[in-house]
């Protein structure tokens, strides 16, 4: 019988914000004749973006980069070796390998607030190691 | 009389020696490797090693020659012919064995063996379990192996197996070799779901140890399947982080008018492309590699498309990437250019996009609604970096997948990056920042089930919700790009464009 432990790891969830910033005009006077100006203003009834501005605060980007940290040194394995895989919620690999068998190892990560949680599952070569399985929920600074 | 009886018997037992050491010794001057007329189907074998292909016979003489050059072992090439579904594709596929015996008959009684060995192993849970161990992996690709002048000219096989056999095979009645490939347990997604096996059929062949030696050099495969522990070299580090994931795409769509608004359908050109860092035991990056698609074409501006992966300063690398014409047109299929990252890797990769990704019957390409799709060209890169790079300094995802319009000599990048042609109009005009005056950018990336607007449609009115998860600043609606109107989307889904 194969027993798969959940484990409540503290995770470290560092969020990057180096994916642009909140961007003001790219039009220059010398070229502004060729730039139309926004006909309608934000929060219109229309859906189109043509209607409606970005205004700031928000964004329309869906990924965001962020960092996993996961230390490795408080899961015991008697294996030789110690693999890491990181999923998504729908199963998509993100991170596959082997890795150090102690100590944090740190993940930059490029997701979507719906890939949420995200499943570290840490395994070795030996059936008689229980596979670990450490998971990232959802945080709401993701859009920040 | 007896004297000479002896004399005769003698003399008849030595030519009967010198004949058997000629015939021998021709054999072994002709040894080469032989298809076996046996497969490995739907993930079983029942394999006899003394039928060819072609119900030729294979005498045990060849065996036990082949045994002996091969340091004692039966070695037998594998040629890995799986489907390509999830991340196994054409250049990587692979399958695990569950279990092997081999049964030699021989006058002294029937010897059997159940160890092998191959060059791969990977940590793997069988189907109705969770935990993981090691099994021996076969791993290959789709294609020649460029076996020359042997028996195995313009075959494809991959991988070798290993049987190490203690006992002379010259005498043996029969040898045959029952084989059972992992069930996997797919469900668990990657590695399982890479590792196991589909229909088939895997042919096999008996190697020389010329060839085999060949196979295990070209390690077919390899580079690109997941978890894979050398046999011989165990230490040896083969991790990969996945931008976006293993088996999906960034899907990035331009609005090329820049610096004018356009009419925010997101298709004037529409890109595929994921990347993946291969990592040592550092966690420093050793490899690089990217691969992607052109999706659709909804702007009459003729475009390059250029995806630059920024490098530490004073970082080497070197490459090479291909580009592949789909079929039929099959127009510099397969061209393998060298990367020149001399000033980091920027690699203009779909050239003249209006001339490369053309529709007979539009202006345009798969953006009309009732446009006969075409399929784009595919991309696929590798470079390795000449001194390993720590993947916190690294550039950081979906990196800088960028256009350059010939129309209007503007280049084209996502929000927060910066202009790096010299020769663009943007340095020149100072028009440096990508987004426009109502805020919105003039390249976005997508997940991949994002559908591309039709023509002219805007975003907002063919995914309603959009504007809500704007302007909630993306806490509602997470999931708008998964309920667009159907007449204002393109129908092509990941099937339709990653061939």
């Amino acid at each position: 019988m194969i027993f798969l432990r959940r484990f409540t790891f503290t995770v470290g969830f560092l969020l990057l914000m180096g994916c642009g910033g909140g961007g003001g005009s790219s039009a220059e006077p010398g070229v502004a004749t060729e730039v139309a100006t926004p006909e309608q203003p934000a929060f219109s009834s229309s859906t189109r973006l043509a209607d409606n501005v970005i205004t700031d605060g928000t964004s329309i980007r869906m990924f965001e980069k962020i960092t996993v940290r996961i230390d490795l040194s408080s899961v015991e394995h008697q294996g030789n070796f110690r693999f890491l895989k990181m999923n998504d919620r729908n199963g998509n690999v993100l991170f596959l390998g082997q890795t150090v068998k102690e100590g944090q190892i740190q993940l930059p990560l490029h997701i979507t607030a719906n890939d949420f949680p995200l499943n570290a599952h840490i395994f070795s070569e030996l059936a008689t190691d229980n596979t670990h399985i450490i998971e990232v929920d959802y945080d709401a600074s993701f859009n920040q | 009389m007896t004297h000479h009886l002896i004399s005769k018997s003698v003399i008849f037992s030595f030519l009967s020696a010198l004949l058997t050491l000629c015939t021998l010794g021709t054999a072994a001057q002709d040894l080469e490797s032989t298809r076996l007329k046996d497969t490995i189907s739907k993930g079983t074998g029942d394999i006899n090693l003394l039928l060819a292909q072609g119900n030729k016979a294979i005498s045990p003489t060849i065996l036990e020659h082949l045994r002996s050059e091969n340091n004692g072992d039966l070695v037998l090439g594998v040629d890995v012919n799986e489907a390509a579904s999830g991340t196994e594709k054409a250049a990587t596929q692979g399958v695990a064995i569950d279990e092997l015996l081999l049964t030699v008959s021989t006058d002294e009684g029937i010897f059997e063996y159940t160890n092998f060995s191959t060059k791969t192993k990977s940590s793997l849970a069988e189907t109705g379990t969770e935990n993981r161990q090691f099994y021996y992996t076969l791993i290959g690709r789709t294609g020649s192996n460029n076996i020359t002048g042997s028996g195995l000219n313009g075959t494809s096989f991959d991988a070798t197996l290993r049987i190490p056999v203690d006992i002379d095979l010259s005498s043996a009645q029969s040898i045959r070799l029952q084989i059972a490939f992992l069930e996997t347990n797919g469900d668990l997604g990657d590695p399982e779901a890479f590792y196991d096996y589909s229909a088939g059929f895997e042919d096999l062949a008996l190697l020389i140890a010329s060839d085999a030696e060949y196979l295990d050099t070209q390690a077919a495969g390899q580079d690109d399947a997941p978890l894979v522990v050398l046999t011989d070299a165990p230490a040896s580090f083969a991790s990969k982080v996945y931008y976006p994931a293993a088996d999906s795409f960034y899907m990035v769509g331009y609005e090329d008018q820049f610096p004018k608004l356009g009419d925010y359908d997101f298709n004037d050109l529409v890109v595929a492309y994921r990347v993946i860092f291969s990592l040592n035991s550092d966690m420093q990056v050793t490899a690089i590699a990217s691969e992607g698609y052109l999706v659709a074409r909804g702007g009459s501006f003729d475009h390059n498309w250029h995806l630059r992966i920024a490098l530490p300063e004073g970082s080497q690398a070197g490459g090479t990437y291909q580009l592949y014409a789909p079929s039929p047109t099959n127009q510099g299929n397969e061209q393998v250019n060298a990367i020149d990252t001399t000033s980091g890797i920027d690699i203009s990769i779909f050239h003249n996009t209006t001339s490369l990704f053309s529709s007979p019957s539009s202006t345009y390409a798969n953006t009309i609604w009732d446009e006969e799709p075409i399929q784009g060209h595919k991309f696929s890169l590798e470079i390795t970096l000449s001194n390993p790079v720590a993947l916190d300094a690294m550039d950081t995802a979906p990196f800088d997948p960028y256009l350059y319009v010939f129309d209007t000599n503007y280049e084209i990048h996502l929000e927060g990056h910066s202009p790096v042609m010299p020769n663009s109009n943007n340095i020149a005009d100072g028009l440096e920042a990508f987004t426009d005056d109502r805020g919105y950018p003039f390249a976005l990336i997508f997940p991949e089930d994002w559908h591309y607007p039709n023509e002219y449609v805007d975003m907002g009115e063919a995914y309603p919700e959009l504007i809500e998860f704007i302007q909630s600043n993306r806490n509602n609606k997470t999931d708008w790009y998964k309920n667009g109107i159907p007449s204002g989307i393109s129908k092509r889904s990941k099937a339709d464009w990653a061939w």
